[in-house]
């Protein structure tokens, strides 16, 4: 298994968008307004329609994950570490030694079901802008090379909260998705995906077999999209 | 919605000397080939000049007299307007217009940078691309990507008036041309993969004022429509016509904008324009024709009433947008002189219609890869008449949700997307550049928040099967529907082209290239590379004597974001990394390249070959 520490950034990023260091971005709380320079046209308006109980877990959980970002952002954020998984739960995603999500591949090429769900959630929400297979376009980096660099907290706090970067000549913005269904129900299926992506366990393409859905899996995301 | 106020003593004194219809100063404007005072050529979408200083003998030696940087580094779209001695031009967000003085080598007479608020980047679903300013008046109009509509003093770049037309914290935002008509500016609205409900607004030139608006979705009073007289393929469209093919008030959030091209016929005074894909991508989740999305309408030009509509892609299940231009010609058809309109749709037909009556004519695949549907209906006596009749194996409704459909062609990006064809009235012939793409499709649930991504299927795209091109330039006779001649591209051809009585047809390249072809053949004539890769309309005009050609270069747009990494068939990659490495691991460089080369061919990446830009580069002969 490749390591991802110290990987040359030879690839995607440096061609066409300047990949951003998770140091300069500006990071923001869930649920403050989103960065609101002239119009006041921006607020977030979070759909409060829907009774959503594991949707609002799913926002406690990623607060929880800020705050963990805050704190470890005083060393440099080297990616999540080993990617090897240690242990399954009962929704069918594994972890590494860390506790941080991760894919996970059979001897018969099986994937775990987050990184197959994990890649149809990104080619429809992330790759508008992000590139096929994530690997970067002429709008936004690619993030196959961003995740050798940010751990797992730091993917869940860019993604909750968004973030922006200005240089004279562009001005990269990503929004903040918390209010998102599509996409933060798929945090941790995205994250997997990427990890494997950016590993290189996974080619660019679609994982040719997988792992069942699970029933806890399946009841998770309706409870979480509000479609039980 | 904000509304904002802003006149300047100019602007008043301009005001006073407002024409009762500006657009006859325009078409008079129109007629002197020297200039280029709209962005589509004219008001029937030609893109064609008259000029004939370079012609299909002496193009080869064609140089670059002069360049000229915007300073943003984005896609860059649509062309500048060339008015006397005056060049206008703008770029992607934040949206900077110049004017450029033509006697004293393009020196910046004036330039007008509006404050918009970054946060309108990341809803441009597909980068911050902006198709170009227009004239009418004295004025320069600029419509914003946070959707707000400028009327600019075009002597002193000062603002006459600004209003503020959509609502970007929903998703809305503003990338199309303003269009000129009699004494209105039209603008359309940006949105289809954040739910939102097309419409056209049109605001008087003068002061700024709504004079009416029209949307594509909704009850007939929204749409604009009389359900009697309003008739889709000479019948009565009939009461309700939208809400009864929408499941509740899915239309609320149901797409159909309307951010393409603008065409006028002063004649048969109608405005001709197309409407987008239905939001969301999950055709399953919203059952239904979906009217009036994937829609061509004409509409009279100063009530906004429809006199007819026609619905080429009925509850779209590819995201086959119908916002392509409307070419408006006059063609004999079948021994009989017709008023006609030309239109190449996303969805990989060229339609041609009477543009009276809304007559279906032709409707021809212009890539004979197309495979989704085999053929539009065109038998009046059938039930499905001026419908496409689609290959059960490539609906992504009836292979139902959370089921991946495979090679459908085309993919999602078109056949054609916004970049504009060009008619040449000489040669009969509409010169077209188109994606050569085909995609997995695989739609499933997703919920709607506003303001946010309403997507809802994992797109995968690739080169047709045992080819390498991904793009070509082709000749087309819109009389017989069929490809007279075609060049291939290894990119999609994204740029917009421009046909001259020179006989010498222009078209931009992925890669950077402008060139320039015989129109009678399609053979190259001369290419050159520019700094960047080129999704600009070409356009030319003359000054001081001398005819010059000019592009924005500058990459991106969703040929950017689709091609930039390079497209694979995933099939193949994933056949190599069995066959090759048997289920171990291998370095995601290798996998790539390795699959990339070998079992697919070399469907090498667009960021090889150029990188981001923001140029304009004027040509001309040798002195």
């Amino acid at each position: 298994m490749p390591s991802r520490a110290g990987a040359p950034h030879d690839r995607g990023a440096g061609l066409f968008s300047p990949d951003v260091e998770p140091a300069s971005r500006e990071v923001e709380p869930i649920g403050a307004p989103r960065i609101d320079t002239t119009s006041g046209a921006f607020t977030t308006s979070r759909d409060d329609n829907v009774p959503q109980s594991a949707w609002t877990r799913s926002l406690t959980f990623v607060t929880c994950l800020m705050a963990a970002a805050f704190v470890g952002r005083v060393a440099l954020a080297d990616g999540s570490g080993d990617p090897k998984s240690v242990s399954k739960d009962e929704n069918g995603k594994y972890v590494d030694a860390q506790g941080n999500p991760t894919f996970h591949v059979s001897d018969d090429g099986t994937w775990d079901w987050y990184t197959f769900s994990g890649y149809r959630r990104y080619h429809s929400d992330c790759h508008v802008c992000h590139g096929p297979d994530g690997e970067g376009s002429s709008y936004a980096p690619a993030l196959v090379e961003s995740l050798k660099k940010m751990s797992y907290a730091d993917f869940a706090t860019v993604v909750a909260s968004g973030r922006m970067n200005v240089t004279t000549s562009q001005t990269n913005v990503m929004p903040s998705f918390a209010n998102n269904r599509n996409v933060m129900c798929y945090l941790d299926d995205i994250y997997i995906y990427l990890r494997a992506r950016s590993d290189g366990a996974l080619p660019r393409e679609r994982p040719p077999k997988k792992e069942a859905k699970t029933k806890a899996y399946a009841a998770a995301e309706d409870s979480c999209m509000g479609t039980q | 919605m904000r509304k904002i106020w802003l006149t300047s003593l100019l602007g008043a004194c301009a005001l006073v000397a407002t024409p009762a219809i500006a657009n006859d100063e325009l078409a008079k404007m129109a007629q002197n080939p020297k200039d280029w005072v709209m962005p589509t050529g004219d008001f029937a979408n030609h893109r064609y000049s008259e000029l004939k200083q370079i012609t299909k003998d002496n193009v080869g030696k064609l140089q670059a007299a002069w360049t000229f940087s915007t300073g943003v580094l984005r896609g860059h779209e649509g062309a500048p307007l060339v008015i006397g001695d005056v060049m206008y031009l703008n770029a992607p967000f934040p949206n900077t217009v110049y004017a450029l003085d033509l006697n004293n080598d393009g020196k910046i007479l004036w330039q007008y940078e509006p404050r918009q608020d970054p946060n309108v980047i990341p809803i441009m679903c597909c980068d911050t691309v902006n198709r170009g300013v227009a004239y009418a008046d004295g004025k320069i109009f600029l419509h914003q990507a946070d959707t707000t509509l400028v009327a600019l003093d075009a002597k002193t770049g000062k603002v006459v008036w600004s209003v503020m037309d959509g609502e970007a914290g929903k998703g809305q935002s503003g990338t199309d041309a303003p269009f000129i008509v009699k004494d209105k500016v039209l603008i359309g609205v940006s949105g289809g993969e954040f739910g939102v409900r097309g419409w056209v607004s049109a605001y008087n030139i003068k002061d700024g004022k709504l004079a009416w608006r029209a949307y594509s979705e909704g009850p007939d009073s929204d749409l604009k429509v009389d359900p009697q007289k309003t008739t889709e393929l000479g019948k009565p469209i009939g009461a309700d016509s939208s809400l009864k093919t929408w499941k509740g008030d899915q239309w609320k959030i149901g797409g159909g904008d309307t951010w393409g091209w603008y065409s006028y016929d002063p004649a048969l005074n109608l405005i001709y324009y197309g409407s987008g894909n239905p939001s969301t991508w999950n055709p399953h989740q919203r059952p239904g024709d979906n009217k009036w999305s994937m829609t061509i309408w004409a509409r009279d030009a100063d009530t906004g009433m429809a006199k007819w509509v026609y619905q080429m892609t009925p509850h779209d299940e590819w995201d086959y947008d119908g916002v392509n231009e409307m070419i408006l010609a006059d063609q004999n058809i079948g021994g009989t002189m017709r008023k006609t309109l030309v239109h190449f749709d996303r969805n990989g037909f060229a339609y041609t219609l009477d543009r009276a009556t809304g007559e279906l004519l032709v409707a021809e695949k212009y890539d004979p890869v197309v495979n989704w549907a085999t053929k539009v209906d065109m038998d009046k006596n059938s039930k499905t008449y001026g419908r496409p009749l689609v290959v059960s194996k490539y609906s992504t409704d009836q292979n139902g949700e959370d089921v991946n459909s495979q090679g459908i062609c085309p993919a999602a990006l078109g056949t054609k997307d916004e970049q504009p064809a060009a008619y040449s009235p000489e040669t009969g012939l509409f010169y077209v550049p188109t994606n050569h793409v085909c995609m997995d499709y695989e739609p499933y649930k997703v919920s709607y928040t506003a303001g946010q991504p309403y997507v809802g299927a994992a797109v995968s795209m690739f080169p047709p099967k045992g080819e390498t091109n991904m793009g070509a330039f082709i000749a087309w006779d819109a009389k017989q529907g069929k490809i007279v001649w075609s060049d291939p591209e290894q990119f999609s051809v994204w740029s917009g082209a421009l046909a001259t009585a020179g006989g010498v047809v222009f078209y931009g390249t992925l890669e950077g290239y402008l060139k320039a072809v015989d129109a009678k053949t399609g053979k190259e004539l001369y290419k050159f590379k520019t700094p960047s890769g080129i999704i600009g309309n070409v356009m030319t005009y003359e000054h001081g004597g001398r005819q010059y050609v000019a592009v924005l270069s500058g990459v991106g747009g969703w040929a950017g974001i689709g091609l930039a990494a390079g497209l694979l068939r995933p099939e193949n990659a994933g056949a190599w990394h069995k066959a090759v490495d048997q289920g171990k691991m291998p370095a995601a460089d290798k996998a790539v390249d390795t699959a990339g080369l070998g079992a697919v061919g070399g469907y090498a990446a667009l960021a090889k070959y150029t990188s981001l830009g923001g140029t304009l580069t004027v040509f001309a002969l040798p002195k």
